[in-house]
This record gives structure tokens, sequence and C-alpha cells, in this order.
């Protein structure tokens, strides 16, 4: 597979990305100045607290009316509106090179792809730091957080790279997830949500105080299970085969499959982890909506 | 319709082979990515129906494996319209254009082995026209007219006069016999040694036979000559010469009682009694008289008619190779020839080539390497 095109957002999708926006539950943006809201406080509109004077406050910020009041020194506090650091993370596993027949020149990592450039897109509209880290059976590759279109550039980059292969990292090999993720971080990972070292990943990075959504990306085929002949599937990472009758295995795949994306979506929830679906058959945007309009609590 | 092979028909269990590989073909399942694998359950293997994908392509293979089959098995077409077209055929020697005249579309052959077309070189002169004639009548089907042109007299006759299986359009043309034999009557030839009564009555029989005077005798290492009619009277054994000479074919007349085995009678006389012995020697023949060339001792000398007797013993006429024409009309009644069965390979042949072609087209379409 060779991805050379760039990376392109439909225009209808990249128009109704303008209506989407990244709303963080519990990630807190740090310094600088941004849409979302602060740790850090300190002269500002939002009123935030009073507190005790403290020699080494400027005067300025000592409330006077209330100093009249209460004969002592307060100094009003207000938060400041910062810019969040969004983590993309894409699961480039040999799983997501599946790709529908209906559609064979379009892989669950070209979605994965084209949903973290929309996500890219909406950091960069939201004037946040972003940075992306893909997953592959060799290791870990990531283009470290910054901000502006250059940083755009530099991830469309690494995404046009990217080329599906080998299994789920070992543990030790996601250490530089940890290193790089600060607690307080947004991330969102993009994958097919089938390894269950990913979810635990996942549930680990949500324990530790980073939000975490999930988007699966499931192909039409996962979905809907069209095959009506004898196949032989074929697990791209494990390369397990099994001989199967399309129609014959179709109502307990589907039912299998409906019980297990239950059990992940539950597992998730109870985690804070917000989860939502997409299929390659449908527009980017529209499990980033749910995703996002869930997430932001708008 | 009728199989000169039907064993060859056995070649139809070769129908086996693109069966087996065309059932064997969809057994064999791409593989395809499916990452949700797990929740797949194993149990249930894909139906092995029995489905024809390619049925055209199938088709076409059994059908060029059943036309090989049946062209092993050699079928033969009996029957069918028969090509009764009139025949003219003109034995060699005639002039055929001008025969033939203005006649551009009749079927005009040679009288002559294979039949070739009057258009072909003039063919050999001396056939067995007779011969001939019967196997043409033959090969050409019950039915078709039959225009003979024969020289008058007609030579290449056999021992029996022409018979054959339908009424023929006997054309005799004049024609002078190209060969005139001229009768040669043999001169005898007395060795050295005879007795002068010997010698009267051989010079008798010659003067009877040519009226010729006997030419002098020979000695003994001087052979007759050719076409002559030698006589060793003398006792003793043949000279080496003269031995020599019958060897090669000559004819010798020795002396009574000669020695030797295997005399057969060549002449009787009035009541029967061997008159002359002949012994065949090499490629030649010795002859001998029962007893001395005498009138006394051989009473039938005195028979006027002895010499044309012995003549015809000596030089046997030839038998006649010329007949007037008209008296060698073929006769009637032969069996009628068998229909020839026709033979249905090269039709069979162009069929398999365009099977072939055919197959080969549909095997290699590109619209069959896409859905493959």
């Amino acid at each position: 597979m060779s991805r050379t095109a760039p990376i392109a957002i439909p225009a209808d999708v990249r128009s109704r990305l303008k209506a989407l926006r990244l709303l963080p539950r519990r990630a807190r943006g740090a310094h600088g100045i941004g849409q979302h809201a602060s740790r850090s406080r300190g002269a500002g509109l939002e009123f935030a607290q009073y507190r005790a004077y403290e020699p080494g406050d400027e005067l300025r910020q000592i409330d006077w009316k209330l100093y009249a009041r209460s004969d002592r020194f307060f100094v009003r506090e207000s938060e400041r509106e910062s810019p969040i650091t969004l983590w993309v993370l894409l699961d480039a596993t040999a799983s997501a090179g599946q790709r529908d027949r209906a559609r064979p020149d379009w892989s669950r990592l070209d979605h994965a792809c084209a949903t973290a450039a929309c996500l890219v897109e909406l950091a960069l509209q939201q004037s946040d730091r972003f940075g992306v880290i893909v997953l592959t059976g060799e290791g870990v590759q990531l283009v470290p957080a910054g901000h502006g279109p250059r940083q755009r550039d530099r991830v469309h980059l690494l995404l046009r790279k990217v080329q599906a292969s080998g299994r789920w990292p070992a543990v030790t090999a996601l250490a530089p997830i940890w290193e790089r993720v600060q607690a307080g971080d947004l991330l969102v990972a993009l994958g097919d949500g089938f390894d269950e070292a990913g979810i635990v990943l996942l549930e680990r990075l949500a324990a530790a105080r980073r939000e975490v959504l999930h988007l699966q990306l499931l192909t039409a085929e996962e979905r809907d299970f069209p095959f009506t002949e004898g196949h032989r599937f074929r697990d791209p990472e494990t390369g397990e085969e099994l001989l199967g009758d399309g129609r014959a295995i179709r109502a307990d795949y589907l039912a299998r499959f409906d019980t297990a994306q239950r059990a992940l979506q539950a597992r998730l929830q109870s985690s804070g982890i917000v989860h939502a679906t997409g299929y390659l058959d449908q527009p980017l945007d529209q499990p980033l909506r749910v995703l996002l309009g869930a997430g932001g609590g708008a | 319709m009728s199989l000169l092979y039907p064993l060859g028909l056995l070649a139809l269990a070769a129908w086996l082979v693109p069966l087996l590989i065309h059932l064997a073909r969809r057994h064999q399942y791409a593989p395809l990515d499916f990452a949700a694998l797990r929740w797949l359950r194993a149990r249930i293997r894909p139906r092995q129906k029995i489905r024809f994908d390619e049925w055209p392509l199938l088709l076409v293979r059994l059908l060029l494996l059943a036309a090989l089959a049946l062209l092993l098995a050699r079928p033969l077409l009996h029957g069918g319209a028969a090509d009764t077209h009139p025949v003219t055929v003109v034995a060699p020697g005639l002039d055929g254009t001008a025969l033939r005249g203005q006649d551009a579309k009749g079927d005009w052959r040679w009288l002559a082995p294979g039949f070739p077309a009057l258009a072909d070189a003039v063919p050999a002169s001396p056939s067995p026209l007779a011969s001939l004639l019967r196997e043409l009548d033959q090969t050409l089907p019950a039915g078709a007219p039959l225009t003979v042109y024969i020289p008058d007299p007609i030579p290449g006759l056999d021992g029996e006069r022409p018979r054959l299986s339908r009424a023929v359009t006997w054309r005799p043309v004049p024609l002078a016999p190209a060969i005139t034999r001229a009768a040669t009557l043999p001169a005898v030839q007395v060795g050295a040694g005879s007795a002068d009564a010997e010698q009267r009555v051989l010079a008798a029989i010659q003067r009877a036979w040519t009226n010729q005077a006997l030419s002098p005798a020979r000695a003994a290492d001087s052979a007759p000559d050719d076409g002559q009619l030698g006589a060793w009277l003398a006792a003793g054994p043949l000279p080496t010469a003269w031995q020599a000479w019958v060897q090669e074919g000559g004819s010798v007349l020795v002396a009574p009682g000669a020695a030797g085995a295997g005399w057969t009678p060549a002449l009787r006389d009035a009541q029967g009694a061997v008159v002359l012995e002949q012994r065949q020697e090499g490629s030649g023949r010795l002859l001998r008289f029962s007893a001395a060339l005498s009138p006394t001792e051989l009473p039938v000398l005195r028979d006027p008619g002895f010499p044309r007797q012995l003549l015809a013993v000596i030089a046997a006429p030839a038998a006649p190779t010329l007949a007037p024409a008209a008296t060698q009309a073929p006769l009637r009644g032969a069996a009628a020839p068998l229909p020839a069965p026709r033979e249905l390979a090269p039709w069979l042949l162009a069929l398999i080539v365009l099977l072939f072609a055919l197959e080969r087209l549909m095997a290699t379409s590109p619209r069959r390497g896409a859905g493959a």
C-alpha cells in the first residue's frame, strides 16, 4: 500500500467541521491563551476565588472594596482560558489495513488518517496544541505536541508515511505515550478497538487523569457481514484462518459481535472513556459529531 | 453413421478432468482479511455445493473433448446424397481434348491407374483397360452414368470380358494399334555330328515352315542364334556352349533317349502315343523325340500336318491382346458397388480447431480474469 496522495478532507466534511468544537470535560489547559478553562489563575474575566494577600502580590490585584468591608487584604483571582493539548492515538496494526470489498482503495487506516486530519483541523481552529501517536507493530511513532500550521504539516507528513503492519506492540514499547501525554491532556484513540491491550491502555490512561475519547472505526463488512458464499476469513494480525459459509455464520456472527460491542461500550463507559463508532462507508465527521458532542457536553 | 473404432469413445472418460478441475477450483477460497475473526464461529463449514461458475467455458471444454473422442472413434457417415454426376473416361492414347470438345463442365478422366483428370498429364499408354474398367465401376457410386471412350481395336484385355454393374455408353474410337507384331518363324540350326537322314528330315521340316534350306551345321563351341531351334542329335552330352544357350532360353532338340528326369509329353500322334517330350532347363527347354528321327522309326513324320503341330509346340502363338471394341462392350450383371461411407474426420478436425479457438478465447478473456 502506498499512500502518496495528501490527506484531503472533503469539502463538505470541512464545512461541517466548523460547527464542531473540541470541548473537553476534564482536560484543562495549562499555559497560554486559548479557549478552554484553565487551571492557571490570574487576571482575567472569569472570577475564580479570593485568597489572602501574600507579600509579593501586585497591589492592583487587591480587592479594595472587600478590604473596606472586611479590613483584610484579599486578592481577587480569575480563571484564564488556555489551550489544551490534543493527542491523536492511531492504531496502525495490521488489522488497520482491512478494507471493504465495495471500496477496495479505502482501508481502515486511510479512514483513521483522514479522521485524524479532521481532529487536527479542529485543534488548529481552536489554537490548541496537538500531537499524533501512531502505533504499529514496530512500536510507536509520534509527532510531539505543538501548534500552528507547521505542526499540522508535520502531522500530515507522518500520517502519509504510516503503513499498517504487525500486532499491538508490547507494553514496554508504549512508554513514549506515558512520557508525552501529560495528565490533563485530551487523547482521541482511533482504531478498531479489537485489541485487548489497546483497551487496557486507554483504561489506564483514563485512570491517570487523561481525558480519553475512543473512536472505533469499523468496516461496513464488520457491521453488516454481507458475505453469502464460502470464504476463507483470515485475521490479518494473527494469520489465523477460518473457513466459513457466509450465509450460515452471519446471524451468529452479528449476535456475537453486537454483544462484544455492547460489552466494550459498557467497559469504556465505566472507565469514563467516551466512545463512538464510525464506519468506513460513512462521512468522516459523523462519528466525530457523536464523540465531541457528547464529550463537550455542549 | 457408424464408428470404425467404437473403443475410441472410451476417451470420453477424459470428461472427468475438466469437471473435476472445475469443481476443485470452487473449493479454493481466496483469503479475506477480517479483523473481527474472533467473533466468527468455525463450526459451520461452507456447503460443498456442486455449482458451475463458468458453465459456458466448461461446456466448450466438454464439447472439445467429445469431439476429440469422436475423432478417435473414427465416425463414418453412411448414405446421404451419393454423388452421381456423369463420368466420362478416355483410354490413354486417344486425344482427350479433342473428344471433350466444348464440354468443360463434365467430369472427364483418363482410364488409367488412379483415374486422373483429363486436364492432367497423359498417362503412360499400356494399361490393363478391362481391369481398370472394373475398378472404376466399383469406385463410382451406383447410378452414376459412365461413358467410355476406347480405342478400336481395344488393347489391355484380360481373360474375361468386362462385367460391370451399370450400363456403359461404349464409344469405340478407331485407332490403329501402336505396335504390330511381326510373326517370326523359327529356323532349325543343326549341330555337328547329325546323321544325314536326320538332317534330311529337319531340312524338310524347315522347308515346310519357312520354305528355306537348312543352314550349315554348327560346331560344339558355337551355339545357335536367338530365335532358332537347335538340333543336337549326336550321341553324348550337350556341348557346354549349347547348354549355356539353353539355360538362357533356347530350345534344343536332343537325341532320343537323352538322360535326365522330368520329361513331359509335348506332342502325341493320332493314336495317342507320345511323340515329343520336353523338359525345362533353366529358362529354356530340351526336346526329344520318342524315336530316331526317321520316317520308319517315327511314322508321324509322314503326316503332312506334322510340321504345323511341331511349330505349335516350338513357337506357341501369343495370346491375343487386341479385339474389336464392339465385341468387348462390357456386360451387365456385376454386383453393384458398395456405397462408400464418408469419413467425417476432416469436418471433425475443423470443428475441433474451432472449439479450441473458442475455448482459448473464453479462457483468456480479460472479463474472466477480472471475475476470477
